[in-house]
This record gives structure tokens, C-alpha cells and sequence, in this order.
């Protein structure tokens, strides 16, 4: 009897997840509500007009978390587990209005394309790049710089451009570097994986993992500078074009719900 | 339950520097007393632990050294926390470095002398998941200088040691047809063999071996005979 109603319990649960959920909040003056909580709380990562940065280019229509109203309510309220993106604050009504202003935008999208061939930009990203060594790409490549899998559909073109030409104007927080001496006087450098007020993890440039009790260490410098050179110089104007498009192409599938 | 706590063994001052963990280490798993490499210990499935310093006299004397606070947010549901969350792990220790799930499908590695995490592997789920009876995890398992964790939206993935940034990620089967894994995937020579949870929805159960490298399936097992199949007709 307890076998039966508990696999009752466990239909129920089945069912009762299909209702889908829909933006009660779609007039226009929801969208304009949902611009004024957008600019202020959103275009910071994924730029005034929503067309991308630090976060995902949202005006193209395509989100890469799901695309349901019920996806965006979750992923806004929420965030993204394994993205820079948090929680928010809001109520529901203020998420529906954001959602509401988010789906306006790729009614005009704008164009994040550049000049340039995917195609040639990867021998350049292989070769004369030689991105692979600390980048890596769908498994592919070292580990002492950010995955890239993925880095199209979540950064701009602006944003690519700009971490190529200025790495140091943006570090994630796993890559800022850190030295250490430890009370032996072995010095160790490499990169700041986590922190708290006692200690510090470290990737070290052989990479290899150390955790640190900072009582212990005679020196701890962390600088908020990247171990990337700039690419500026390096690279042709068609050269950089060509790249960025590559990098711009690479990007998971989208999750169907 | 959504905090664990572990006392820690007296370990061997070993260096964090992570040596591969090989096919032929995993197989004497039973010489390294000081790791747990393997959800069941060894291959033997024993679950045995040889260590003898903590026995009967002296374990009332066992403190508390540290605590990891899990995450408490359910990402599979909307504005709510599931209370069906529970942790159902079995960390696994090799040179220094504990790894080990969270629940829905996330996976971390810590210091095993602070607790203090590395990294930390969280997944982004769908909304609708059909699991029975919690959204658990009982572990990962490591090969090479990998980590690998079944998901509770059925796929299986393959992060970087070091990192936790995902190498591969495999879809096992399709999570909308009552599919999921929950148990933790076996290290085995150059593959990783999971199964499959969702029995309760009706589902055809299978063993299945992915190329440990790629991700690739090399082959699957059916654990319920098809038609033609002997047994079929019972």
C-alpha cells in the first residue's frame, strides 16, 4: 500500500510541472517599466541596448538558458548556476516587465557582426595566437586562462575586442594573480581561485592546487592584472577581424525545454 | 541535512600537487590507504577502510574540524527552495584534495585540511526534471586528472581537476522521458560507465561505457531484454 501511494505521489509531481507559465505583464508601459529596471540593474554586463558586454548579447532573441517566459522569470530571479550571472532582487512583477522590455529588443536587433572569416580566424586563434596553450576550446587546450567554449554567445563583440586588446581592463576573479612566500621563504605565483579572511587557493603556474593558511605566509601579493599579453600589436587589423569572428562562432547549443 | 560535516583522518603531509590517478592506482586503490579514489573504496566494492587510527576507545574524542555549507538554493524549480534536497555523497580524497557532490548535480573540490573549495561545478538545470524521489547525487568519480558527475537532467560530464571547467558534456538520455542519474559514474581503464535512474517512469534500464577522453559512448547495456530478446516474453 505504502509502494502505491507513493508512486501516485511521484505521478502527481509529473503532472503538476506542465502548467506553463506565462509574462502577465506585456503592455507597453510594462516595457517601459522594465527599461527603467534594465538600465539601471542590467545594462551594466549586458549593455544599454542589451546588446551584450561582460554579460550575454540579449537582443538578438536567443537565450541560451532556455527561452520561456518561465526560463527568463527563473534565470533573472535566480540567476545562472556556472555564469557571472546572479539573483536579483526584484519582485515577480518587476522580472515580468524586465522580461517584457528584454523580448522588445530583438524586435529591433542591432548588428554585433564584424568583418571577418571564422574560418581564418581559427588557425590564427591555433597558430599564430597560440591561444590554445593557456585557452581552452570544447576540451581542447591549457587551463590557466578562461574556457572559451562558449565565450560567442556570452560576451559582445565590444567585449572580445576589448579583452584582446586590453586584457587588464576586466580579470575574472579566478584569474587575478597571486604571489605567495611561504614560511620556509618557497615562493609560489599563480592564480587566485578563492579567498576567504584566513586563506587563499591557489593554481600555481605548473598548475598544480595549493591552499594557503595566510598566518603561515611571509608575503601575499594579489594584483588584479592579467597574465595575458595584448593581442593589439600582434595581429593585423584583418587579422583581429578574423579573430574575433571566430571566437564570436564559438558557442554551445541552445537548451531546449 | 544541508550541511556536512567532517572530522579528517590524520593524512600523510602529501602535497597538493594531484598526480594522475591511473587505471593501475584505482586497481590497487587498497595500497593508498590515505585516499579514497573510488565511490566504493576499491574496486571490490567493500567500502572497507583499513585505517585503524580512530577505533572504539578513542572516537568520543573525534571534534569537529570543519564544515562546508552546501547550497541551499534549488535551481530546478521556480522561487522555491525543494526541501527533497538531500546530501547523499561519498567524497572521494586523492592526494589532498576532497572531491565530492552537492545536490542537484553540482560538484566541488576542496582542501581536505580546511574544507576551504577550489572550485566548484554548478549546473544549470531545466525546469521540469522527473525524479522520483529527490534531486540527489551520490558522487563522482576521477580518472586521470578529470572529474566526472551524472546529472539529474541525465548527462554525464567531464571537468578539469584543477578548474572545474566542463571538458565534455554528454547527453546519457533524453531527461523529458523520466530519465536522470543520480548514481555516481565508475572509472574504468580508459572509460566511465554510469547507469540510469527513472525506472519509476517506466523507463528501459541500460549500463553504459563513455570514452573517458571524449565523451564518446562505446556501449550500452541493456538491463531489460527487447523484443526478440530471451526473456522478453516474461
Amino acid at each position: 500500500m505504502k509502494k502505491l501511494v507513493f508512486l501516485l505521489c511521484c505521478a502527481t509531481g509529473v503532472m503538476a510541472q506542465t502548467g506553463e507559465i506565462r509574462n502577465p505583464r506585456t503592455s507597453p508601459e510594462d516595457v517601459a517599466a522594465g527599461a527603467m529596471i534594465f538600465r539601471s540593474h542590467c545594462a551594466q554586463c549586458h549593455g544599454i541596448h542589451g546588446e551584450g558586454g561582460r554579460g550575454a548579447n540579449l537582443a538578438g532573441g536567443i537565450f541560451y538558458h532556455g527561452s520561456s517566459d518561465a526560463d527568463l522569470l527563473r534565470n533573472i530571479s535566480e540567476g545562472i548556476p556556472g555564469t557571472e550571472m546572479p539573483g536579483t532582487f526584484f519582485s515577480d512583477n518587476q522580472v515580468w516587465q524586465v522580461i517584457s522590455f528584454v523580448r522588445s529588443l530583438s524586435e529591433r536587433a542591432v548588428e554585433t557582426r564584424v568583418a571577418g572569416e571564422p574560418a581564418a580566424g581559427e588557425p590564427l586563434f591555433r597558430g599564430k595566437g597560440g591561444c590554445l596553450r593557456c585557452h581552452r576550446v570544447n576540451g581542447e587546450g591549457g587551463r590557466l586562462g578562461p574556457d572559451l567554449s562558449n565565450i560567442g554567445s556570452s560576451r559582445s563583440m565590444k567585449h572580445l575586442r576589448e579583452a584582446l586588446e586590453k586584457p587588464d581592463s576586466e580579470v575574472l576573479l579566478p584569474f587575478w594573480r597571486v604571489s605567495v612566500t611561504d614560511r620556509n621563504g618557497k615562493s609560489y605565483s599563480g592564480f587566485r581561485l578563492n579567498e576567504d579572511t584566513y586563506s587563499i587557493q591557489v593554481l600555481d603556474m605548473e598548475e598544480r592546487l595549493h591552499s594557503f593558511s595566510k598566518k603561515d605566509l611571509q608575503s601575499l601579493k594579489i594584483e588584479k592584472t592579467s597574465v595575458m599579453p595584448s593581442y593589439a600589436t600582434v595581429f593585423s587589423d584583418r587579422e583581429l577581424g578574423d579573430l574575433l569572428a571566430y571566437l564570436s562562432s564559438l558557442r554551445r547549443k541552445a537548451r531546449t525545454q | 541535512m544541508r550541511r556536512f560535516a567532517l572530522t579528517l583522518w590524520i593524512l600523510a603531509a602529501a602535497p597538493l600537487t594531484g598526480q594522475q590517478i591511473t587505471y593501475e592506482r584505482l586497481l590497487n586503490a587498497d595500497r593508498e590507504p590515505a585516499n579514497w579514489m573510488t565511490y566504493s573504496g576499491t574496486y571490490r566494492g567493500w567500502r572497507y577502510s583499513p585505517l585503524d587510527q580512530i577505533k572504539r576507545e578513542n572516537v568520543q574524542k573525534l571534534k569537529l574540524k570543519w564544515v562546508y555549507q552546501m547550497s541551499a538554493q534549488d535551481v530546478g524549480t521556480t522561487h522555491q527552495v525543494n526541501a527533497a534536497h538531500t546530501v547523499e555523497t561519498t567524497p572521494l580524497v586523492v592526494d589532498g584534495i576532497m572531491y565530492f557532490s552537492e545536490p542537484p548535480s553540482n560538484a566541488v573540490a576542496v582542501d581536505v585540511k580546511t574544507g576551504r573549495p577550489f572550485w566548484r561545478y554548478r549546473r544549470s538545470l531545466p525546469r521540469k526534471i522527473n525524479v522520483c524521489c529527490g534531486q540527489v547525487n551520490r558522487g563522482v568519480a576521477v580518472s586521470g586528472d578529470r572529474v566526472y558527475i551524472g546529472t539529474v537532467d541525465a548527462h554525464l560530464v567531464a571537468l578539469d581537476a584543477k578548474t572545474g571547467a566542463v571538458l565534455w558534456d554528454v547527453e546519457v538520455a533524453d531527461y523529458r522521458t523520466g530519465h536522470s542519474i543520480t548514481v555516481a559514474p565508475l572509472a574504468v581503464k580508459d572509460m566511465i560507465i554510469t547507469g540510469i535512474s527513472g525506472g519509476e517512469y517506466g523507463i528501459r534500464g541500460f549500463l553504459d561505457a563513455y570514452d573517458a577522453a571524449t565523451g564518446k559512448r562505446k556501449w550500452r547495456f541493456w538491463t531489460i531484454p527487447g523484443p526478440g530478446e530471451p526473456g522478453n516474453e516474461t
